[in-house]
């Protein structure tokens, strides 16, 4: 038995492909000439296919938490919102708005009064200035202390490298006020503490977002709607999560503020448009958080060691092909890689969505592309006649040999 | 095995009846829902739920998301909707498992590379699909001109529809157009004015009504008004004067606030005509009541109506 497995040809074969791919990450080159290309994929990971094409279409209602939007009213409008919508008695209003600085007027005052009054809101803020030497930001910016002395507030940063896609977002970060909250684990320590202390219990400094919904999963309301005395939004905001931000997709003068690339874009590589405004993925971690299903990251090195296995086993069938069928082996292999390869991507998409599993098996995947060309490679190689290459397992010739 | 019974009826039940409801997840501006042809319309909002056999209206500018058997339909024009539309457009909420769309995703790429093969052997089938320019974001204008006092809800009161013609012809056709297109009545006339009375006509309760205006040289026309949007909502005026007239602050206001307060909801409900009459009768009988002028003309400059607005805001300053 295990004389069958372990088998030198494959072993040294394995090897070889694996310096390759070591030496292949190793070197940089800039491919200018490439950049179309690579621009177009820089953007693009396997686990997006899942979340834009393999996700149900089925809209259902998330019933725990609404959207308001805020479009581009003024401070008294809002102040005029939140009182209405505090008096239908949610369990935590969510305000996704910056209020930088005070403003000259009644209307500071009147928002100030209903913050004050309600209690359980939460407003953006940011991140600035991270200092390396101490590895914390300074204070939370972005919200006057005229309003945040009396609100809880959250950041509303997501890391994002150039791509500007937003797959991850930062639960918690250092300041040098202590630490400080994201906007959605804010909102949720408002509506569900346990929920809040799950997600920090991880003590991971990313979490990877779970988006299940876009803006179709959650009722949106207008600010007129939120105004009209005629409407009784006690029904349909009591003990719910309410958020309020931009979410206007019907302005004609600035449909993409605040909205933002995300996995869930139809385009899974080379994105153009924007596809989701940012209170609806604060939406989406909130209920990434309320439902408990958080994305697992499978860690490098099982990866690593799995892509090693995976190859190995591969030359071994390639070993046994090439014995059962010496004249047919190279369609077969061929034919086996495309095979395989959709194999790979239909059980690392089943993992994500299924298991929320995430694998990055691009090693593995790497092997699978290289592994042939490398045995033709090394056969050829093995052809040169020096005495220390003839000491090599060889496949190829192994009949004549015999 | 009872329970089992009951359990099983209840959730069938329970799945028919949420089938036939209709969830409003998405509403901009005034969308009015009407249980049956003849009930007084309901303003529509977010987590408004409506029966299968109503129907569903926007008003010029208004939209609509509506959730329904788990699938989301965009309303955006002024038709009105028999929801039960929604039961033929259904797919079911594209229930494929998580293999089908598996397998759609890897074929889906073959059926582009056929498309495209399509494409090329006949692309005259696709020119309509796009056009790269934009559609401009001032509105169509039209030499006939009118207002939005004209708009909404049309009661059983009797309307006097006026416009400008800047082509001055002298023969204008007025026209009212029921919604499958055909034509209720027209009206040949030389003045800028055409006074309907809907009493008279045989109108259906929440039926949209289009008018307009063409001047016209015999049959050939020469300039036209924007078509206007009207739905017909006989018992829409008693109701909201009951409505009103329940309040306990309707009953404590001033008779200039009660007018203003009819005014404001007659608006709100669409009834711009009616609103304008609260107005010119409140005016008429407090002339220097400065917040009435002032919410008459703004009154006046929603309904596109800046002449006038301006007139009545420059009445005081010549009286000073």
């Amino acid at each position: 038995m295990w004389k069958k497995i372990l088998r030198p040809y494959a072993s040294v074969v394995t090897l070889v492909v694996f310096v390759i791919i070591g030496v292949l990450s190793v070197i940089r080159i800039n491919f200018h000439f490439l950049d179309p290309f690579s621009n177009g994929i820089k953007d693009y990971d396997v686990t997006d296919i899942v979340f834009s094409r393999f996700r149900s279409k089925q809209a259902v209602i998330d019933d725990r938490i609404v959207i308001v939007n805020v479009g581009q009213e003024g401070r008294a409008t809002l102040a005029a919102m939140l009182a209405r919508i505090a008096a239908a008695k949610p369990k935590a209003v969510g305000v996704d708005v910056f209020f930088s600085e005070k403003k000259a007027g009644p209307a500071d005052s009147m928002l100030q009064a209903v913050l004050k009054r309600t209690g359980n809101v939460v407003t953006s803020s940011k991140l600035i200035n991270y200092r390396e030497d101490r590895q914390e930001f300074d204070p939370e910016a972005g919200v006057d202390t005229f309003f945040s002395n009396y609100v809880r507030t959250g950041y509303a940063n997501f890391p994002s490298a150039n791509s500007k896609t937003i797959r991850f977002f930062s639960p918690t970060e250092n300041t040098i006020k202590g630490p400080a909250y994201s906007f959605a684990v804010q909102v949720v320590r408002q509506y569900e503490p346990a929920a809040a202390e799950q997600l920090l219990a991880r003590r991971k400094r990313l979490e990877r977002i779970h988006y299940t919904s876009d803006e179709n999963n959650f009722l949106q309301f207008e600010s007129t709607q939120i105004l009209d005395t005629q409407i009784d939004l006690r029904p349909l905001l009591e003990d719910k999560i309410v958020l309020l931000g931009y979410n206007d997709p019907y302005n004609e003068e600035c449909p993409m503020l605040d909205k933002h690339y995300t996995p869930l874009n139809q385009q899974y590589s080379g994105r153009t448009e924007p596809d989701m405004y940012g209170v609806v993925i604060h939406a989406n971690i909130i209920q990434m958080m309320l439902d408990r299903q958080y994305i697992f990251t499978m860690p490098g090195w099982l990866s690593i060691l799995l892509a090693l296995v995976y190859c190995y086993l591969n030359i071994l069938l390639l070993e046994e092909i090439h014995e059962r069928y010496p004249r047919l082996y190279y369609p077969i292999i061929r034919v086996l890689q495309v095979l395989e390869f959709t194999f790979l991507f239909f059980l690392l998409s089943i993992l994500f969505y299924y298991f929320r599993i995430k694998w990055d098996f691009s090693v593995g995947m790497l092997a699978l592309a290289l592994y042939f060309d490398v045995v033709l490679s090394y056969e050829s190689i093995l052809n040169n006649q020096r005495p220390w290459i003839e000491k090599l397992p060889k496949l190829f010739d192994k009949e004549e040999e015999e | 095995m009872k329970t089992l019974g009951l359990f099983i009826f209840l959730l069938l039940t329970s799945l028919l009846m949420g089938q036939n409801e209709v969830v409003v997840v998405h509403a901009i501006g005034k969308v009015t829902y009407f249980a049956t042809p003849q009930s007084a319309g309901q303003m529509v909002y977010p987590g408004f739920r409506m029966a299968l056999p109503g129907s569903l209206r926007c008003q010029t500018g208004g939209r609509v998301k509506l959730l329904y058997n788990q699938e989301t339909f965009l309303i955006e024009d002024t038709k009105m909707h028999p929801l039960s539309e929604l039961a033929q457009l259904s797919k079911g909420g594209s229930n494929l498992g998580f293999a089908s769309r598996f397998w759609s995703f890897l074929t889906g790429s073959m059926s582009q590379s056929r498309d495209e093969k399509a494409l090329e052997e006949n692309h005259e089938y696709f020119m309509e699909e796009v056009y790269a320019g934009i559609k401009g974001f001032s509105r169509k204008t039209y030499p006939v001109k009118t207002s939005q006092l004209y708009t909404g809800s049309l009661g059983t009161a009797p309307v006097t529809f006026r416009w400008s013609d800047e082509s001055a012809w002298p023969v204008l056709r007025f026209s009212l157009i029921n919604d499958t297109g055909s034509e209720v009545l027209f009206a040949l006339v030389q003045e800028e004015a055409f006074t309907l009375d809907p009493a008279q006509l045989a109108l259906v309760p929440g039926k949209a009504y289009q008018w307009q205006v063409t001047a016209v040289n015999g049959d050939a026309p020469i300039a036209q008004s924007a078509p206007i949007v009207l739905t017909y909502d006989p018992l829409g005026h008693e109701k909201l004067m009951a409505d009103l007239s329940a309040m306990a602050e309707y009953q404590a206001a001033e008779p200039v606030e009660q007018q203003l307060m009819q005014a404001y909801t007659f608006e709100k409900a669409g009834f711009n005509y009616e609103a304008a009459r609260c107005y010119d009768q409140a005016a008429a009988n407090d002339p220097d009541n400065v917040l009435l002028r002032d919410a008459h003309a703004a009154f006046l400059s929603r309904m596109d109506l800046l002449e006038a607005a301006k007139k009545i805001l420059q009445q005081p300053a010549e009286k000073e």
